[in-house]
């Protein structure tokens, strides 16, 4: 009986001691810092973020190593089907979703509630990437090949847009948009694109009334509406910069005390890092997250198939993508648009997606030798 | 589809990977390999791509963190215009709030400097505010630029202009001065090292420079509403209470209710806007009259009450009984020191009733209900000159269960400056004015409730005063009215019954109101003394001995013969000492 389990023993155990641990090391502990602020955002309390985000962290590392150890092939086989499912998901929202502030972005299971527009990130991902393992590279480029990855990305971004959640769209489509450019699409799509951008959106702002005009402007320039958000990213970097080289130390920001940032929690956590543990803090924190996608990079060159090559370099890009956007914008150097920071933020739909991406850059990681048929 | 690897695919001392897949024995075909080499290329491209952003941040953090002292300063006064047609503020007594003063900056062409030494003891000798180490580490080093001092005076600007030193240069740099230190700080706000305004006042002058030069500025001042007389007075008794109680801060506003001209606004703790306030802290920066959202509690209830006059869904003398607890749905609304009997409308307010407010509540439709907070301005943003502005929090749902329990005012957080607003409305014959600190038109107002239902609860709160919580405002000469609020803090983990928030929205004086004020202690603690921490034990004497001090300055006269009027709304309140 042993010598007949232990071959399969064996595979799952070969699998775990070939994962790369470093990377699992990184991602426990940038959420485990995220742990230790949600702690210091509710003035000292376990309660109600941090002791959450930490059982969400245990599961999702779980959850996480399964998608890692799973075979290869599953994925592949199964990029399409994850796709529908988030696409039904999003489509279920339009019609079951929760209303929360003017905004159906919520889906309600029962056991829990979830947004679609976060896992969807990942079904496009698996779904182009598996497009582009069978897709022969001379057909790359040309237009009838294009047509289905362009409608994969754009049907679920319109959903989106429709919740209505505009950044997260935009985001989704940009993330989208990278994939097609590591794929190895021609530059001259790109720069096509580009040059179409400029006259359509002309032909859009003239086309938009007054009032739509002032929110776009208000959107591009905070400071047209300095009373709403421009407000908070003038307290963002004010709390940023009080923090100087060190630091006010652990629990010592005096922005937990108070109610000044709407979004403390989620979308403003790195500012209360910054404050707290000043420049050096978060130089830090950034290399960490640059680490973990070097090692994406790392994992996507190595990968032999160009499924586990275009699933690790566009998970990787995605990641570094909303953690981008997120510091740059609580360092006011992009406009607010509400995106959490990967694995520190609180919210268990963003920390279960992410934590499934990277279940499957370290899948990619532990296959990078496997071939894969392309036909 | 497979054929031999092309020779041009392993290049010498080329792509790592590559060569491994040769040694391995694994064959890539010609197309696949071309495609594996795109995207092998477009990665690295996005490397690169990747870390020159990440310098961007960190860069950009390292300039908010360090940047402000750095070589960044070199590039001040770039909008020079700004910081000279920056106009003073004057009081509405022409009392100077905000002004600049002439100073000017030093610096060096370290270069230049000869002997290190004798220039350093040269500009000490003038300067007794040089930080010597630094100018000499500065001196010595090579650099075209280096700031030694800020904000010299113009007789040190003369002393050193005598030294002539070709080394040393000056810049004229006037720095924005707040005569009365912390006493406007939240409502003048501060400007930065630029003159660029950060916060208050200051903040909205740089927004608006247009508009202001045509209506309201006076000989190149800016008058604001604020008497600075009135704000000394208030800000003094409201630090008082906060010291007497332990408590961890306070706000109060006070307000023309025929106008909306606020005349002082104080938030305690605050700040020395002469004194690098951005290092403050955000204790002392945040403004709790107009930024913090609070669940005010029973001041709600005069809300409630107005509704349901208003719309006639309860006449003044209906009754409900109050003897005991309702349940809606899982939750039960009980009153701690209930009457046990029947109440009217007036009543269920003089004894701040729950159990007969939400009656009050549920007796109209959910679309009325939300229809009159909105009427009353309580579900937007406030508007108000400054910044510090922020949205109610609201209830998710609009079910009974939210609509009872806002109904005495758990579960809807306002700002203080909206219940002041709204209050003020309530008792002036029923007209909402829109609230300001530049006085440069005609008041903005618009009828939200009758006359008749205005008088109605100036009545009602008058009777809170003379046989309800606020009983110890009573013996004010000045005839106060108004509601108190006694409401337990949302932590953490639920409500905090160790932790209160009282307030007091009223007005004086009561038979016809001309100035409205909210006064707020945070977490007031139990004093030797004093019976207990609701609201009538501290912030109802705190805000009859503010009204002691500003009513005579307001012009008000003391009025000893006034009594509430007796009628059917009071025809049940008996006497309880």
């Amino acid at each position: 009986m042993s010598q007949l389990l232990s071959p399969r023993l064996n595979l799952f155990q070969g699998r775990l001691a070939s994962l790369n641990w470093l990377l699992v090391i990184l991602i426990a502990s940038i959420s485990l810092i995220g742990v230790m602020m949600l702690y210091s955002v509710a003035d000292g309390s376990f309660e109600p973020w941090s002791i959450r985000h930490l059982t969400r962290l245990i599961i999702g590392l779980a959850f996480m190593i399964t998608v890692a150890i799973i075979d290869i092939k599953i994925w592949l086989r199964m990029a399409y089907f994850v796709y529908v499912i988030g696409l039904l998901a999003l489509l279920s929202v339009e019609f079951f979703g929760d209303q929360l502030m003017g905004a159906k972005r919520w889906l309600d299971l029962g056991v829990v509630t979830i947004q679609p527009s976060e896992p969807m990130r990942i079904g496009l991902l698996l779904a182009l990437a598996r497009y582009y393992h069978y897709l022969p590279s001379e057909n790359i480029s040309r237009p009838q090949w294009l047509a289905l990855p362009i409608l994969m990305i754009i049907v679920p971004a319109y959903l989106i847009f429709k919740q209505p959640d505009l950044g997260t769209s935009v985001l989704f489509a940009l993330t989208g948009i990278t994939i097609l450019f590591l794929a190895g699409l021609n530059w001259r799509y790109f720069f096509a694109g580009g040059l179409a951008l400029i006259p359509a959106g002309w032909i859009t702002w003239t086309m938009l009334l007054e009032y739509q005009k002032k929110r776009v402007l208000t959107f591009l320039d905070p400071n047209t509406d300095p009373l709403g958000a421009g407000y908070h990213i003038l307290q963002s970097k004010i709390a940023i910069g009080s923090g100087g080289l060190t630091g006010k130390g652990f629990m010592q920001g005096t922005q937990s005390q108070l109610n000044f940032l709407p979004e403390k929690h989620t979308d403003f956590i790195f500012t209360m890092y910054a404050e707290e543990l000043g420049l050096y803090g978060a130089l830090i924190l950034l290399g960490m997250y640059m680490l973990i996608l070097l090692m994406g990079y790392i994992i996507a060159t190595q990968a032999r198939s160009a499924f586990a090559r275009i699933l690790a370099m566009s998970i990787s890009v995605s990641f570094f993508i909303y953690m981008f956007v997120n510091v740059a914008m609580v360092v006011g150097l992009l406009p607010v648009v509400g995106v959490p920071l990967p694995l520190m933020s609180y919210g268990g739909t963003s920390m279960m997606t992410i934590l499934f991406g990277m279940g499957l850059i370290l899948n990619a990681q532990v296959n990078r030798y496997t071939e894969l048929s392309v036909k | 589809m497979r054929g031999e690897v092309m020779p041009s695919l392993i290049r010498p001392g080329g792509d790592l990977v590559e060569a491994t897949n040769a040694q391995l024995g694994i064959r890539l075909g010609d197309l696949e390999g071309h495609a594996v080499d795109i995207t092998r290329r477009r990665i690295w491209l996005a490397v690169w791509v990747f870390t020159l952003i990440f310098t961007l941040l960190g860069a950009r953090l390292a300039h908010l963190t360090v940047g402000g002292d750095g070589p960044m300063t070199v590039k001040r006064n770039t909008q020079p215009q700004v910081a000279q047609e920056r106009p003073y503020i004057v009081d509405r007594n022409g009392v100077l709030l905000a002004t600049q003063i002439s100073a000017y900056n030093l610096g060096a062409d370290a270069r230049k400097v000869e002997d290190v030494e004798e220039m350093v003891a040269a500009l000490a000798a003038i300067l007794p505010g040089l930080n010597r180490q630094k100018a000499t580490r500065f001196l010595s080093s090579n650099r075209r630029y280096v700031e030694l001092m800020k904000g010299l005076t113009p007789q040190q600007y003369k002393a050193v202009l005598t030294l002539g030193n070709p080394a040393l240069k000056m810049e004229k740099a006037d720095r924005r001065f707040y005569p009365h230190g912390s006493l406007a700080s939240h409502m003048l706000g501060f400007v930065g090292s630029d003159m660029q305004g950060l916060a208050g006042l200051e903040f909205f002058l740089d927004r608006s420079l247009e508009p202001l030069s045509q209506e309201s500025l006076r000989d190149g001042r800016l008058p604001v509403t604020l008497d600075i007389r009135v704000q000394h007075s208030v800000r003094a008794e409201l630090a008082k209470s906060i010291k007497k109680f332990s408590a961890t801060g306070g706000s109060a506003i006070v307000m023309d209710v025929e106008n909306g001209n606020i005349l002082s606004m104080v938030s305690l703790p605050d700040f020395d806007p002469n004194l690098k306030p951005w290092n403050a802290g955000h204790q002392r920066l945040f403004n709790k009259a107009t930024l913090g959202t609070y669940e005010l509690g029973s001041v709600f209830k005069i809300f409630t009450a107005s509704m349901v006059l208003e719309t006639g869904a309860a006449a003044p003398e209906d009754t409900f009984q109050t003897s005991l607890p309702i349940s809606i749905g899982r939750h039960e609304i009980t009153d701690p020191h209930g009457e046990k009997r029947p109440l009217t409308v007036g009543e269920i307010v003089v004894h701040s009733s729950n159990i007969g407010s939400a009656q009050l509540a549920l007796s109209v439709t959910p679309e009325v209900h939300w229809g009159f907070l909105e009427r009353l301005g309580l579900i937007d943003k406030p508007e108000l000159e400054i910044p510090e502005l922020t949205n109610p929090q609201l209830p998710r749902q609009w079910g009974e269960v939210e609509r009872a329990t806002s109904s005495y005012g758990y579960g809807i957080s306002i700002s203080p400056l909206q219940a002041l607003v709204a209050g003020a409305a309530m008792v002036n014959g029923g007209v909402m004015y829109r609230p300001r600190l530049i006085n440069d038109d005609l008041p903005l107002g618009v009828r939200v409730i009758s006359e008749e239902t205005s008088t109605h609860m100036r009545q009602i709160m008058r009777a809170v005063v003379t046989h309800g919580t606020a009983k110890n405002a009573r013996n004010s000469k000045f005839m106060i009215l108004g509601k108190t609020g006694t409401a337990r803090m949302a932590g953490p983990g639920g409500y905090d019954s160790s932790r209160l928030m009282t307030s007091f929205l009223g007005a004086f004086p009561a038979h016809s109101p001309r100035y409205a004020f909210i006064v707020i202690l945070h977490e007031p603690q139990k004093i030797d003394g004093v019976y207990g921490t609701g609201a009538g034990w501290n912030v109802v004497p705190l805000s009859t001995d503010i009204v002691e001090r500003i009513a005579p300055l307001l012009g008000v006269m003391p009025h000893p013969a006034y009594k509430p009027a007796d009628n059917i709304i009071l025809h049940k309140v008996r006497e309880v000492l």
